[in-house]
């Protein structure tokens, strides 16, 4: 099947797909069809979904294409923000964002069709994403990276507020989705950095978050990406989000990857990692929190599939009240794939005897010549380390946060932004009750500098 | 200064260590206890800490005239009940500066006093850190890891130099420590010595009790102090071990 053979409605009619609901929602007998093929596919795939149950999405009455109003769109590209009307296409000697749509009708260049090629192949084989797409699907944004190009830093924000919430949808069960799905294509030994980010306002109930992500690293490319997710939740537990982030890397290409989900009643987030060539190299790592009762499902798919290559996945989860997190690790390192090191750590901690985490290591190695290692960790904070800080006079309360800042603090350090890290550290605060100990103003306290100016 | 009673400690829920034990330190005084592993100094060490693995089962502990089993672990501590672990925690991610001036500053709010912001802290730690000879690069790692044996231990006295307590329970400081470092350590704790302060110093070897001369020795065997002397006490131990003593005992 290709791009042009499914009928996807008004996808590839002219749209304008970041700033207007004028076009580009499917009509509601297409909604009817996806809902079905979305209770289907919660079945047909038991073993990956065993923890993810999608009936809250299915149970739900979609709103109608009249009903559904667009969220707040923010990009910004190396500091500078991109008008939305601008967005569907921005072109400079180093990168272009162009809709998929107008991708589709353009004549395209070299590369362009490079790019256009690999999104056809993309959706005919990728069954998952095909089946979340059919529920609501909204014009792509694709980004391409010209070759030898360090293209800068990129960020995409959507945020949905209650006030752009229509007054239907306050009609219990109708369900508010933003979808997005974004393409980044990286020519030969093109760099880019992109923070993509994920918010609603609070109070806000009955909302979904659709989000697919793809990217494909060409030869000595490197991508850093740093995702967060964060949605308010409701007392209805509608607040959910599925998220899938798709990356291919060639040979001797770079994906790092960051990703943080801060809060949903319901998360999940797949994650599917191919080492195509030689020497790729990919770093995955993420934090989830989880309060209240939410479920966090982490899905990690990693492949190794040629010589040479290294991966390392360090995922920690930190659950409190009777929330529950997961962690599907999958590395599968083909026959070909020799010299092949692959890295996973996936510490929990648990910060209430009703939390629960799952963590789940599935190591499928074909071949000798491997280094794999693996460790996984559930546990409470160390109650000898409690105990010394407390026996140097920290109360308990400063000694958990202590403790809990260290957990987070390795993954904070890396958080490219300040806003990040703030949103880190407001929804430790309001979903596990903790403030971390390190503040803005002292976290990078040199103490070198300090002492050698004293 | 301390004054324990007929202290009884099981641990939490299981068999008795420390079976009736009596010990008096006054102001200004130091009290070294030695005896054979496994006899309960540790224990009494975290009893006076508060750690809430140990059960006080009968007794009482009165530190400078307050009850000092119905303060918790932080209370004591923010009211100078000092312990220097014979195994310090290692805390991966907790930077060693910045836990340094966390315990002052929870000291200071608890007596009143405003926090030292990082420019201050720095100008106390300096003098400190010189004291115990470590460098100031051990303030960006996490407290204790990977420090080697004698780093550690000279942390902890580091702590102690910055917290000023009034009563220290050093636990085998000592052990683990090369000549120079003892000699060091021995220094920091003998700087610290004053009428107002008392140490209550756990070792098994003489050496640290040539720096830090004590009042009184005690032989702690079997959950109780079965001797008491001064300090050549220290030095006949060393020479004849402990075997005479409990043979007087049984
Ligand atoms: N949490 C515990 N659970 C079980 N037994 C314990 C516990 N803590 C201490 N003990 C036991 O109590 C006894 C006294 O231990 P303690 O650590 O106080 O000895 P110590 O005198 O400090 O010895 P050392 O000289 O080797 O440091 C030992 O037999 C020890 O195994
Ligand atoms: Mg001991």
């Amino acid at each position: 099947m290709s791009l042009k053979d499914v009928n996807w409605g008004p996808l590839l009619t002219p749209s304008k797909p970041l700033s207007t609901n004028e076009n580009g929602f499917i009509s509601s007998e297409r909604q009817e069809l996806a809902l079905q093929r979305l209770s289907q596919f919660n079945m047909a795939r038991a073993e990956a979904w065993r923890y993810t149950s999608l009936k809250r999405i299915v149970q739900l009455k979609l709103m109608s294409d009249a009903q559904q109003t667009e969220p707040n769109w923010q990009l910004s590209f190396n500091e500078e923000a991109i008008k939305a009307s601008s967005a569907s296409m921005l072109l400079n000697s180093k990168l272009r964002i162009i809709s998929l749509s107008e991708l589709a009708k353009q004549n395209r260049d070299q590369l362009a069709e490079q790019a256009f090629v690999w999104i056809e192949q993309q959706f005919a084989q990728d069954e998952t994403m095909h089946d979340l797409h059919s529920l609501h699907y909204r014009d792509g944004l694709v980004v391409i990276v010209e070759a030898g190009q360090d293209a800068g830093e990129l960020c995409i924000n959507m945020k949905r507020e209650k006030s752009q919430v229509s007054a239907q949808s306050a009609i219990a069960n109708t369900l508010q989705i933003d979808s997005r799905n974004i393409w980044f294509y990286l020519a030969e030994d093109a760099a880019l950095k992109v923070i993509e980010s994920f918010e609603t306002e609070q109070g806000l109930q009955n909302h979904t978050q659709l989000s697919l992500t793809s990217m494909y690293l060409s030869k000595n490319s490197k991508l850093d990406y740093v995702r967060s997710q964060e949605q308010s939740r409701g007392n209805e537990q509608t607040s959910l989000h599925l998220g899938r982030v798709a990356a291919t890397v060639y040979a001797e290409a770079n994906l790092s990857l960051t990703s943080l989900n801060l809060g949903s009643d319901l998360c999940r987030l797949e994650l599917d990692i191919s080492l195509e060539e030689s020497q790729a190299r990919a770093d995955l790592s993420g934090l989830y929190l989880g309060s209240s009762d939410v479920l966090l499902d982490q899905h990690l798919t990693l492949k190794h599939k040629a010589p040479s290559c290294r991966s390392s996945q360090s995922f920690k989860g930190a659950l409190g009240a009777k929330s529950r997190g997961v962690f599907t690790g999958r590395v599968i390192v083909s026959q070909g794939a020799f010299d092949t090191v692959a890295e996973q750590n996936n510490p929990n901690l648990l910060l209430s005897e009703s939390a629960k985490a799952v963590t789940r290591p599935q190591l499928e190695i074909y071949n000798d010549d491997v280094e794999c290692s693996h460790g996984a960790t559930v546990g409470q904070l160390d109650e000898d380390a409690l105990f010394y800080l407390r026996a140097r006079g920290l109360d308990e309360a400063a000694a958990l946060r202590a403790l809990t800042s260290a957990f987070v603090g390795e993954i904070r350090e890396t958080l490219p932004k300040q806003n990040l890290k703030r949103a880190l550290d407001s929804s430790l605060k309001q979903s596990l009750g903790l403030e971390l100990e390190l503040n803005e103003a002292e976290e990078w306290i040199d103490w070198e500098l300090i002492s050698a100016n004293i | 200064m301390l004054e324990i009673k007929d202290l009884h400690v099981s641990v939490a829920g299981g068999t008795e260590i420390i079976k009736g034990l009596n010990l008096s330190i006054p102001a200004g005084e130091v009290h070294a206890i030695m005896g054979p592993n496994g006899s309960g100094k540790s224990t009494l060490s975290y009893v006076l800490a508060g750690h809430e693995g140990y059960e006080v089962t009968q007794g009482s502990i009165t530190y400078m005239g307050q009850d000092l089993l119905a303060m918790d672990a932080s209370e004591r501590a923010q009211s100078g009940v000092f312990l220097a672990f014979q195994y310090p925690v290692e805390i991966p991610g907790v930077q060693n500066g910045y836990f340094l001036r966390s315990i002052v500053n929870a000291q200071r709010v608890s007596q009143g006093e405003p926090e030292l912001n990082p420019v201050e802290f720095m100008k106390k730690v300096k003098e400190v850190l010189k004291l115990v000879k470590l460098e100031p690069n051990m303030l960006k790692r996490s407290v204790n890891e990977g420090f080697s044996g004698g780093e550690k231990k000279r942390n902890e006295v580091l702590q102690m130099a910055l917290l000023a307590p009034k009563l220290c329970v050093l636990d085998e400081t000592d052990s683990g420590l090369d000549i120079d470092a003892l000699r060091i350590v021995g220094h920091g704790v003998d700087a610290l010595k004053g009428p107002e302060r008392s140490f209550l110093v756990i070792t098994h070897y003489q050496r640290l009790l040539d720096h830090v001369v004590p009042d009184k020795v005690h032989v702690l065997q079997g959950g109780r102090i079965i001797h008491s002397g001064d300090k050549n006490l220290a030095l006949e131990l060393e020479e004849r071990g402990y075997e005479w003593l409990i043979e007087g005992q049984s």
